[in-house]
């Protein structure tokens, strides 16, 4: 057994050093002294001096977490409602209801993103924070949708009903027992809808306007006008939160 | 037999998700299709006319190599993540639990970090001052810098990294269920250690096989930001074309055929698969 | 060809870690050909390593396996003349019966008209002929044991281990196989190496036993030795059901020892040593060697208590008693069920026991 191991253990090692590779090399240059070359000369902060004092990045920080949160908590509002009444409801499948709650997750965002483009333009809602919010939720609840349904799947409905038969009304029965149940799967449909939403960048690229730059968005725009140790500074921090997130994810799962 | 208790909830559950998706998703979905029966405009403009021109347009040699291109590096893609990814996937499923949760949050991180940001680590390493040609040169392999980046390997090198993760998932997860007795039964019936791969584990992880395959081959045929930096105006593809009708040339109908031929192809191989419960677990 | 000067396998102070412990421990033992071997013990007394030792899904960190006369050191599980039949059976899913079986013989590259013909043959032998094309997961918990067996079997190796081969199935399929598996080896001929933790399975199906504890060799022998001449006290408690009873030695003569237990009067056992006199030991005696009486006489060499019926279970043919010896002292007592329900007792009653000094199996504490 070990010695069949031990060449797929070697595969799969360098399988890791390909994935890491890359992020890792950014983390190092970005405490890179050098300007313009790709080649070491002596660690410092500045990139990330530079990155703090930069007041249109932390304009588009802050377009991106307003844009991730609210919709976060529009696809969490609407996806329980949703979640609640496929797995809950009647039985009868409904294939055109499930194709339209699946399509948005599969096709290529490139598609997602030029129909929003299209539809905005022709009944002429100025493109800005709001098309990019709803363009979010349209990903994002879907998405919700599917991680709380696949949790009711797991979450015995005799439990709602032995509440009923206690006397419980339907609404006392999903507050008391449905909905504490699915605590973490809300929890964790969050976490991921909001990383989803500030990493995005293809959708928002085409449903963006005046006055809605988003981090991504500013990141792209740095990447055209030069590459520069900032950016690698940014990517940094960029990969630190999203390991902080899925940390954070993880606390909420062993709860 | 009692029902449910909420098994005659009202509709009004759903009515919010209908709308947002119907008026969001629907419409400008149906929209695109009804555009792309129009025709272009003087000033790129939208002209309501009903005919199949843009679809007819699709035949045009003019773009075959692009959907040659589409189609043959997100095959690729497809095939070397699998190749690539297995392994990894098979030794994470045998590991001790321990070592299982370390290596799933491994793969997890890469899955989660921003898709720009492991783009870009590319650029870095690949344009002509990038890292791979300043350390080749500094050890003097190279006399000159090589023109790695805006080639189809570059874009091939990023999708394979971009894609990579969405292949390793369910691999793992198809594989960890496989009981390792089978490979033990196998062994003992005077497998060798190849043929136990490819009579037992590969058969019994088929289902993850075909899960990861479509998970790869459909973000990396529509691809958008892979081509783009990577590839630049050199290696275009079906996102990049797409994104160059609406933006650039500003033919909105020709854009939105293409948009909509592809979105079709995504509905007739994925969907099926998509629908199977199984395939979610 | 079989070969009368080598046993069939033999193991060979077998020695095997998991970290700290010693999963198996200097083990040896012989198993004949034809012979149909059982390896019992409580779990984690390394019966179910030393199966996969045998097998070479595992190697031994000290010691050897012998099968034939040929060292199987170092050889890995598809180079062994041995097959398993594994716990739950490990049936391929995804193959059918006939394939599932066929698939040892493919792997030798046997040509295809002999894998027909003796998959064929071996269905033919496991009574499942007519099942060859479906799937595993279509067959009953009893056919897909005896596919396994078949899938071992084609392959005619000199070996058929077989771990836990009845575990999963329910009581009445369990004793129907039990005794089928042993007219199929008789039939075959090939030696069987079974691994179990239900020590009557092992008693009916075994010509030899073997007791495992701990990683430890215990007792090996015929089913009779092993439950009327336990050699040490963890194969009489484990072997059969037991009653104990702790004591001293008082005294010894020519015929029979006199053991003590506290609050009892002196119980007649058989001789022991003289150096024993003084010592702490176990005194075990077996229900069925316990007969229950309302009078209080018996013979010369017999011993009698006074006991409480405690508790009475009705099996059919034969009646279980509790009874209460002393204080915080049960025994079961099996007799043959009167029909008469009045001679029967009652719980609540009080009564007396009688045995066969000679039944009165003692071991050092």
């Amino acid at each position: 057994m070990h010695r069949r191991y031990r060449w797929l253990t070697g595969i799969s090692a360098g399988t890791l050093v390909f994935l890491y590779g890359p992020i890792v090399v950014i983390l190092i240059f970005s405490f890179n002294a050098s300007k313009i070359s790709a080649v070491w000369e002596g660690g410092t902060f500045y990139w990330y001096r530079q990155l703090a004092e930069n007041h249109a990045l932390w304009l588009a920080t802050s377009n991106s977490l307003i844009i991730g949160g609210i919709s976060t908590l529009v696809s969490l509002a609407l996806g329980i409602g949703a979640a609640v009444y496929m797995e809950r409801g009647r039985a009868s499948s409904q294939p055109l209801l499930e194709g339209i709650l699946l399509l948005p997750l599969v096709i290529p965002e490139v598609m997602l993103g030029v129909a929003l483009l299209l539809f905005f333009v022709m009944i002429e809602w100025p493109l800005g924070l709001a098309t990019v919010t709803i363009g979010h939720c349209v990903f994002n609840l879907p998405l919700v949708i599917m991680v709380l349904r696949a949790r009711l799947r797991k979450i015995d409905p005799v439990w709602e009903d032995a509440a009923r038969d206690l006397g419980a009304t339907p609404w006392q029965a999903f507050v008391h027992i449905t909905f504490p149940l699915l605590r973490p799967a809300l929890l964790g449909a969050g976490l991921m809808a909001f990383t989803l939403s500030l990493d995005d960048f293809v959708v928002t690229f085409f449903t963006t306007g005046p006055g809605a730059t988003t981090l991504p968005l500013k990141v792209f725009s740095m990447m055209r006008t030069g590459i520069t140790p900032e950016i690698n500074a940014l990517s940094a921090l960029l990969v630190t939160v999203s390991m902080l997130l899925i940390g954070l994810s993880l606390v909420f799962q062993r709860k | 037999m009692m029902n449910s208790s909420l098994a005659r909830h009202p509709s009004f559950l759903l009515l919010p998700t209908l709308l947002l998706l119907g008026v969001f998703f629907c419409i400008p979905v149906l929209l695109m299709f009804g555009v792309s029966l129009a025709s272009r405009g003087l000033y790129g403009g939208i002209e309501w006319t009903l005919n199949f021109e843009n679809y007819l347009r699709l035949a045009d040699p003019l773009y075959w190599n692009i959907y040659g291109r589409s189609l043959f590096l997100a095959g690729a893609t497809t095939v070397v993540c699998l190749a690539v990814g297995f392994p990894l996937a098979y030794v994470m499923a045998r590991s001790s639990p321990r070592m299982q949760n370390i290596l799933l949050l491994l793969v997890m991180i890469p899955f989660w970090t921003n898709f720009l940001v492991r783009t870009y680590a590319w650029i870095f390493l690949l344009r002509t001052e990038g890292f791979f040609n300043s350390v080749l040169m500094h050890l003097r392999i190279l006399d000159a810098p090589l023109d790695l980046l805006y080639t189809n390997g570059a874009v091939f090198i990023g999708l394979v990294y971009g894609y990579l993760p969405f292949m390793i998932l369910p691999l793992y997860v198809a594989i960890e269920r496989i009981s390792p007795s089978f490979e033990e039964a196998a062994l003992d019936l005077y497998a060798s250690g190849l043929s136990v791969f490819w009579h037992v584990v590969i058969p019994l992880a088929r289902p993850g096989i075909v899960a990861g395959c479509i998970l790869v081959f459909i973000p990396s045929v529509g691809a958008f930001i892979t081509p783009h930096l990577l590839g630049g105006g050199q290696s275009m593809m079906l996102g990049t074309l797409i994104q160059h009708e609406f933006l650039v040339v500003r033919d909105w109908p020709f854009g939105s055929a293409i948009s909509f031929v592809l979105m079709l192809l995504v509905v007739v191989v994925g969907i099926p698969m998509f629908t199977r419960r199984k395939f979610w677990g | 060809m079989k070969s009368e000067k080598f046993p069939r396998v033999q193991i060979n102070e077998l020695t095997k870690r998991h970290g700290d412990t010693l999963a198996v421990d200097r083990l040896s033992f012989e198993v004949k050909s034809d012979e149909f071997f059982s390896i019992l013990g409580p779990s984690g007394s390394g019966k179910t390593t030393t199966l996969r030792l045998i097998a070479g899904l595992i190697q031994p960190d000290e010691g050897d396996i012998v099968i034939d006369g040929q060292s199987m050191k170092g050889l890995p599980p598809n180079q062994r003349p041995v097959n398993t039949v594994f716990q739950e059976y490990a049936l391929f899913p995804h193959l059918t019966v006939w394939n599932n079986v066929a698939f040892g013989l493919r792997m030798q590259g046997v040509a295809h008209s002999e894998i027909s013909a003796r998959v064929g043959e071996v269905l033919e032998i496991v009574h499942l002929p007519g099942k060859a094309d479906r799937l595993p997961s279509a067959l009953s918990g009893g056919e897909q044991q005896r596919v396994a067996l078949a899938r071992a079997l084609v392959n005619r190796p000199a070996v058929i281990l077989l771990d836990e081969p009845l575990g999963a199935l329910d009581q009445q399929l369990r004793q129907e196989m039990q005794r089928e598996l042993k007219v199929i080896q008789a039939q075959v001929g090939i030696t069987f190496i079974c691994v179990t933790h239900h020590q009557s399975e092992a008693l009916l199906m075994s010509d030899r036993v073997a007791v495992m504890n701990e990683g430890r060799l215990m007792q090996i022998g015929e089913p009779e030795a092993l439950y009327s001449q336990p050699r040490c006290l963890f194969v009489a408690q484990f072997v059969g059901q037991s009653n104990r009873l702790e004591g001293e030695v008082l005294a010894t003569n020519e015929t029979h020892s006199v053991f003590q237990s506290v609050g009892l009067k002196p119980i007649h056992i058989p001789r022991v040593s003289q150096g024993m006199t003084g010592n702490r030991v176990v005194m075990i005696l077996r229900p069925e060697q316990l007969t229950l009486s309302r009078e209080h006489e018996c013979g010369p060499t017999e011993n009698s208590l006074e006991v409480k019926i405690n508790q009475d279970f009705y099996l059919g043919d034969e009646m279980q008693y509790v009874v209460t010896v002393a204080p915080n002292l049960s025994w079961t007592v099996r007799m043959a069920s009167q029909p008469d329900r009045n001679a029967r007792f009652c719980p609540g009653e009080k009564a007396f026991i009688r045995w066969e000094a000679q039944h009165g199996l003692i071991f050092p504490q």
